[in-house]
């Protein structure tokens, strides 16, 4: 049963069997009981016959006695009475012994002995009657029909007088065998309509009961149906993943979950192919690979496992326009597996799901791991560095390359204006070379350092434009990140420490970083130097001015190295002791001005080295070179192209330093003296005005 | 964000120029915007960007140079909508160069045209958008680049 399917329907196909039964069994019965009725109906008629014939025959015996002078009328009545004799005869012996008698149309009829009881009691009476009866009307036949005949007339005379006296009687039995089979008609009819009642009952019965017993239990799997539909709804409606089924020739089934269409942005998925929901969101090479991943699913040989790892949608970047037209981009993971009906594989079922979050996630932490390091370099950069000045340092760092951008955004068309671009840029990046060598702080001074490559790049470039300056910009924003990442480091480092951060009045600061810078400049450069400092902690000083000073210091330093203090063999040939002395100085004159003294004890300023050096670059022409005093020439070295060193190196030579000094007082409103004398050394002398003695207001 | 992608953009746009009769296009010295403070003259065709590259690129134009422009190809018909298409234009132009380039991990939407400021939410907030001026004739026009550092 279950083979074919019938299993849940077997009830049904009983009840209806027996019900089809049940209506042939009555309908059999019938016909039976219906046979027989006919049959008894013949017998009823054939007794109702006999009742007729036995008055015909006596009609017939008196038509004979009154027809004694019309012979053909007696002969009549003669041959009338041998048909109804035989007839009756006939009858009934079939009816008392089962026989064949014929019927009103004159075809035999076969009767079955009537049964016993009244209607064979009135057969055995009306028998008895009848035999004298018959022998008599015989011997009257026998003398033919001549009235002259005395043996006629006396025959005649018997049976007339035999039939009158007994003529009633065999009616009265006659009509009593035909009540009596009437009788037995009408008992089998009610009998026939009991059973059709009966029949019909149990089929009415059978039928209410697969009405309403059936009907009960299809309406309880319909509305388990319809139930189980719903909780696949509700399933489909809610579940977090997309899932549809695929069949062998790729297509999507008439179900899928509501997550797909949220992850796709389209509601036409049934009946699509897969190829059409992943057109243009995918490589191509990749949906060739999936089509023949999930073609392979679907052969049995295969072993599901084993392909597992050839599914090359399990982490899919996808880059989908949203309902409002954005782009957005996904990560899906595609899992396939076999769905078995049966032994056979009917599908494959798909799961998406949306792991952007996840993915996002792991790049967010390789990033934070990434940037970690990356502060970690920072980091051990920073506590290399002296520490108290590294906020300065940041300060000022971003205030030069924000300088530099703003110089960039200035509207400039020709190249003149380009040119003047890279020079006012050259000053600045300097300066925050300077100051990042000062610190130690060597990834920086490397970028400026890579910065004004480029820059170099660009003044000899005769066709400069606009876009040329695209890879300093990158370079700028590059450093500005990088001083952006220290600046949060730092912010950080002060909570760690809980140390008040005291940006305006920077009390005391110090100062070893310039002989920390002397130091390492001059091991470079074969020299040996001592930075005597005097002043610097005498006054609280406003962070502004303390950081010009600074600034101002680290360049007179470096240029002192580079270009005034010999080498240490140099020193000694000319008598001199082999460690040089840098002296600052710095204090408050009594107008409230600020001075600053740096004082070496090199070989001076050689003034005709930078009468050359002008020449060379074009600076000045020879003639109005010969024409200069010696405090012109000097006044040259502030000059943003003019360097005396032959080439440029990561402590200075591309002649900006003295530059740098000059915007920096220029931009204090403050004034420089130079002496100078040959082999004895140069004094810068600073003066920066009261207005940015903020500190004595303070004080 | 390298030098070569933003080179693109300025290409996009200087290849625009360069099909316009007066081909006397410049680019201006690029510099950095502000954090988070877009950049923008009198109208804004922007395009959003997803993939390894998340932002919006833009070009922004005085409504004096869209007119100009209008005029040299030969559109006498300077209203309003011609402006925003023009815009848009030039947003596309740029768009499909960067998508010629780029291939298709640089996916780029339909372009949008906004007057005045676009709003803050296009763009990232931890970087500084490249700008990068476009000169032509008197006028000075800009490509912005707002693309999330990775």
């Amino acid at each position: 049963m279950q083979k074919f399917g019938i299993g849940k329907y077997r009830n049904i196909i009983v009840s209806v069997a027996l019900f089809l039964l049940l209506d042939a069994s009555v309908l059999l019965t019938n016909f039976y009981m219906s046979f027989q009725i006919s049959e008894d109906a013949t017998a009823v008629n054939l007794a109702g016959r006999q009742r007729m014939l036995s008055q015909r025959i006596m009609k017939s015996l008196l038509e004979t006695d009154v027809s004694l002078f019309n012979s053909d009328a007696r002969q009549n009545a003669l041959d009338e009475l041998q048909r109804s004799v035989n007839l009756f005869d006939n009858t009934l012996k079939a009816f008392k012994n089962g026989g064949v008698t014929t019927d009103a149309n004159g075809f035999p009829v076969q009767l079955n002995p009537a049964d016993p009881g009244k209607a064979q009691n009135a057969l055995n009476a009306a028998d008895e009657i009848w035999r004298p009866f018959l022998a008599g009307i015989k011997l009257l036949l026998l003398q033919g029909s001549n009235i002259d005949n005395p043996n006629f007339t006396a025959r005649l005379q018997d049976a007339v007088q035999y039939g009158t006296a007994n003529n009633l009687e065999l009616l009265r039995l006659m009509n009593e065998l035909t009540v009596a089979l009437e009788d037995k008609a009408t008992a089998k009819a009610s009998r026939l309509r009991m059973i059709q009642t009966v029949g019909m009952s149990l089929a009415i019965l059978n039928f209410l009961l697969i009405l309403f017993h059936f009907l009960k239990q299809l309406k309880q799997s319909d509305a388990i149906i319809e139930q189980s539909r719903q909780e696949t709804e509700e399933i489909l409606e809610t579940v977090n993943e997309g899932l549809f089924l695929l069949d062998e020739h790729l297509t999507i089934g008439q179900q899928y979950s509501k997550k797909l269409t949220q992850i796709f942005h389209r509601e036409d998925i049934a009946g699509t192919s897969f190829q059409s929901l992943l057109k243009s969101l995918i490589s191509e090479k990749d949906m060739s690979t999936a089509e023949s991943f999930i073609k392979l699913l679907f052969k049995p040989t295969v072993n599901q496992k084993l392909i597992g790892e050839l599914n090359p949608l399990n982490e899919i970047e996808i880059h989908i326009a949203d309902d409002n037209g954005q782009y957005q981009s996904k990560f899906l993971n595609f899992q396939f597996s076999r769905v078995v009906v049966t032994g056979t594989i009917s599908h494959v079922l798909a799961t998406v799901s949306d792991i952007t979050r996840q993915v996002m996630l792991s790049r967010d932490l390789d990033n934070a791991r990434r940037q970690s390091e990356s502060q970690m370099e920072l980091l051990s950069t920073i506590m290399h560095a002296n520490g108290d000045l590294m906020p300065m340092f940041v300060r000022n760092s971003v205030g030069s390359l924000e300088k530099i951008n703003n110089i960039l955004k200035l509207p400039s068309r020709s190249h003149v204006q380009h040119m003047g671009k890279v020079h006012q840029i050259y000053a600045l990046i300097h300066g925050f070379k300077g100051e990042a060598t000062s610190l130690g702080l060597t990834p920086f001074a490397e970028l400026a350092h890579k910065f004004e490559d480029q820059l170099e790049a660009l003044a000899t470039n005769e066709n400069l434009t606009g876009n040329d300056f695209l890879s300093l910009t990158v370079l700028l924003n590059q450093i500005l990140r990088q001083l952006d990442a220290a600046e949060k480091l730092l912010e950080r480092l002060a909570k760690l420490s809980q140390v008040a951060a005291q940006p305006e009045i920077a009390e005391k600061p110090d100062w070893t970083h310039f002989q920390n810078l002397a130091d390492d400049m001059a091991q470079r450069q074969g020299k040996e130097v001592e930075i005597v400092c005097s002043g610097l902690n005498d006054y609280p000083l406003p962070a502004e001015l303390a950081s010009t000073v600074n600034r101002l210091c680290i360049q007179f330093i470096r240029n002192a190295i580079s270009h005034g203090i010999e080498t240490v063999q140099d020193r000694m040939d000319l008598q001199k002791t082999p460690r040089s002395e840098i002296n600052i100085h710095f204090c408050r004159l009594r107008s409230g001005h600020w001075r600053l003294t740096v004082q070496d004890d090199g070989a001076g300023i050689n003034t005709e080295q930078i009468r050359l050096k002008a020449i060379q670059s074009g600076l000045v022409t020879e003639q109005q070179s010969e024409l200069m005093s010696q405090k012109q020439l000097i006044a040259l070295i502030f000059s943003p192209t003019l360097s005396t060193q032959s080439a440029a190196d990561m402590d200075a030579g591309r002649g900006m330093g003295m530059t740098v000094i000059r915007d920096l007082v220029k931009d204090q409103g403050g004034k420089i003296n130079v002496a100078t004398r040959a082999h004895m050394g140069s004094t810068f002398t600073i003066t920066l005005p009261a207005a940015t003695n903020l500190a004595t207001q303070a004080a | 964000m390298s030098e070569d992608k933003i080179q693109i953009f300025i290409d996009g746009v200087v290849r625009y120029f360069n099909h316009t009769p007066d081909k006397s296009v410049q680019v201006g010295t690029p510099y950095l915007a502000e954090k988070g403070k877009p950049m923008a003259l009198d109208m804004t065709g922007l395009i959003g960007v997803s993939g390894p590259d998340k932002g919006c690129v833009y070009f922004s134009a005085p409504r004096v140079l869209l007119k100009h422009l209008l005029l040299s190809i030969g559109e006498p018909d300077t209203s309003e909508a011609n402006l925003v298409d023009l815009v848009g234009e030039v947003a596309n132009t740029i768009a499909g160069n960067a998508r010629a380039s780029l291939g298709k991990e640089f996916m780029i939407s339909v372009p949008v045209v906004i007057e005045g400021t676009p709003s803050t939410l296009h763009l990232p907030k931890n970087s500084r958008a490249y700008v990068i001026p476009i000169n032509w004739k008197s006028y000075t026009a800009a490509v912005a680049i707002c693309l999330e550092e990775n």
